[in-house]
């Protein structure tokens, strides 16, 4: 009868047929069916805490885990002869800083104007003040970082990934 | 850039997890770093509610303030963006394709942080609509579409693994469906037969170690079901056999942070990074984000994600 109670939207046949399964036990094996159903529902409860739980770190290892990945390749970014890497770095086990030398970058055949390779005269990256080559080429940066956020337009601020070869300079056009 | 710095697309992903947890604001003074800034306890708290365009506004703002970030190099994927923007269309009209370099494993940076949240409130199919979604926000490709779908599917699949499997089971199932829905076969059986070093140059090699998915997705489901059983030899594979090896790692490593958690990464590497305690912030603010979702009542994160296409 307890049981029939616990499951209220159930039909009188079936629970005429539960109570008829209990009737043929006795009284100790249902209090051990009892248990047992107790058990599973507690069970249930449990693992939709653990599940959060789970997810929760899973979540985070997630996070984590693109995170030190790109910054484990970062100084060997666009290595295309594994053997470079071994000549410069040894293995990679950890995190490093880049190496002054990049063997082979592909950074000065990209297209500062727009998509993919091209020419290095296009304003949608430039180079702020703390670059080094702008400083190198005196390009007249400094005005530009004193203008609020939309009077840059259309622009990327590029400043110091150092071991990318880098480009031959840009032209500043209108901002 | 120094060791333990992360390159420009992993920070733009710290970014959008900021969305994401309800940190829209930043400062825009120049000469600090926005990432700096540690999201208000109450957003570590409360989770909070996501939309594309409040990630495009935060990402145009970012990407103009000066000193916002440290890197030299821009994906296509940015530079067409901010040429779009440059004349004059509205930032969610602004991702564009140039059908080659936007096909690229950088598209796959930040398709994780919703497609997980997505998937703890909603199930896989929430989780592609999320990462599909955020996909197109920055990366106006079908065809990239299709390699997310699948990269979406295998994170999922570890994601919600059961108690009782065991992560690096988790991987290797999802790996190797995600390699036949590709069409390259059953990748957990190639890296079976593939021994060393040596033995991934050359799979790797043959798959496409650049930037272009249809070479990098595969490359990096390889690595991952080879190194199931230990994602941080996985990630340090990524970056020895070189190439595209930043972002293709970035996309590896949160599929097998999906599965291990925390337990797969040492607390060397965790500390390591140079912004780690802020990306500590971060990770709780999303971990309980996560949480959120998957408990009953609190879906409304992946519910925005849904509202935005």
């Amino acid at each position: 009868m307890l049981f029939s109670l616990s499951l209220p939207s159930i039909r009188t046949s079936y629970k005429i047929k539960i109570f008829t399964f209990f009737f043929f036990f006795s009284a100790r094996q249902n209090s051990e069916i009892i248990r047992l159903l107790l058990k599973l529902a507690l069970g249930v409860t449990m693992s939709r805490a653990a599940m959060a739980s789970s997810i929760s770190d899973r979540a985070r290892g997630a996070y984590w885990g693109g995170l030190i990945a790109d910054s484990l390749a970062l100084p060997v970014h666009w290595y295309y002869n594994p053997a470079d890497i071994v000549k410069q770095f040894g293995r990679i086990t950890g995190f490093r800083p880049p190496a002054s030398h990049h063997p082979s970058s592909i950074m000065s055949l990209s297209n500062t104007g727009g998509a993919g390779r091209g020419g290095q005269t296009g304003s949608i990256i430039v180079r702020s003040k703390h670059s080094r080559v702008a400083q190198e080429s005196s390009l007249p940066l400094s005005p530009l970082h004193h203008q609020p956020p939309h009077l840059y337009r259309a622009m990327l601020l590029i400043t110091g990934r150092k071991n990318t070869g880098g480009f031959q300079g840009c032209t500043i056009t209108k901002v | 850039m120094s060791a333990g710095d992360n390159t420009l697309n992993s920070i733009v992903a710290r970014l959008l997890v900021r969305t994401l947890v309800g940190q829209d604001t930043f400062s825009a003074t120049p000469s600090t770093d926005p990432l700096s800034t540690p999201p208000p306890a109450s957003l570590l708290a409360s989770g909070g509610v996501y939309s594309t365009e409040q990630f495009l506004r935060n990402y145009v703002r970012f990407m103009t303030t000066p000193g916002s970030h440290n890197d030299t190099y821009a994906e296509t994927y940015h530079r067409m963006f901010f040429l779009n923007l440059g004349k004059g269309l509205p930032p969610e009209k602004c991702a564009d394709d140039d059908k080659h370099n936007v096909d690229s494993a950088g598209g796959l940076v930040l398709i994780p942080a919703p497609a997980l949240l997505a998937a703890a409130a909603q199930g896989g199919a929430a989780a592609v609509s999320a990462g599909v979604t955020q996909m197109y926000a920055t990366h106006n490709s079908k065809r990239l579409a299709k390699f997310v779908e699948v990269y979406v599917k295998a994170l999922h699949r570890v994601f919600l693994r059961s108690e009782d499997e065991s992560p690096g089971k988790a991987i290797r199932e999802a790996v190797r469906d995600a390699g036949l829905a590709l069409g390259v076969g059953d990748l957990v059986e190639l890296a079976a037969k593939t021994p060393g070093h040596e033995g991934d140059l050359a799979v790797i090699g043959r798959f496409g170690s650049a930037c272009y998915i249809e070479g990098s997705l595969p490359s990096l489901l390889y690595l991952a079901g080879k190194y199931s059983e230990t994602p941080q030899e996985a990630l340090f594979q990524n970056a020895n056999v070189g190439g595209e090896n930043c972002h293709r790692g970035s996309a590896l490593g949160a599929l097998l942070g999906a599965a291990w958690g925390m337990a797969g990464w040492p607390k060397e590497l965790v500390e390591g990074l140079k912004e780690a305690k802020t990306i500590h912030l971060e990770a709780e603010a999303f971990a309980r984000a996560a949480e959120l979702c998957a408990t009953s009542g609190q879906r409304e994160i992946a519910v925005k994600i849904l509202e935005h296409p």
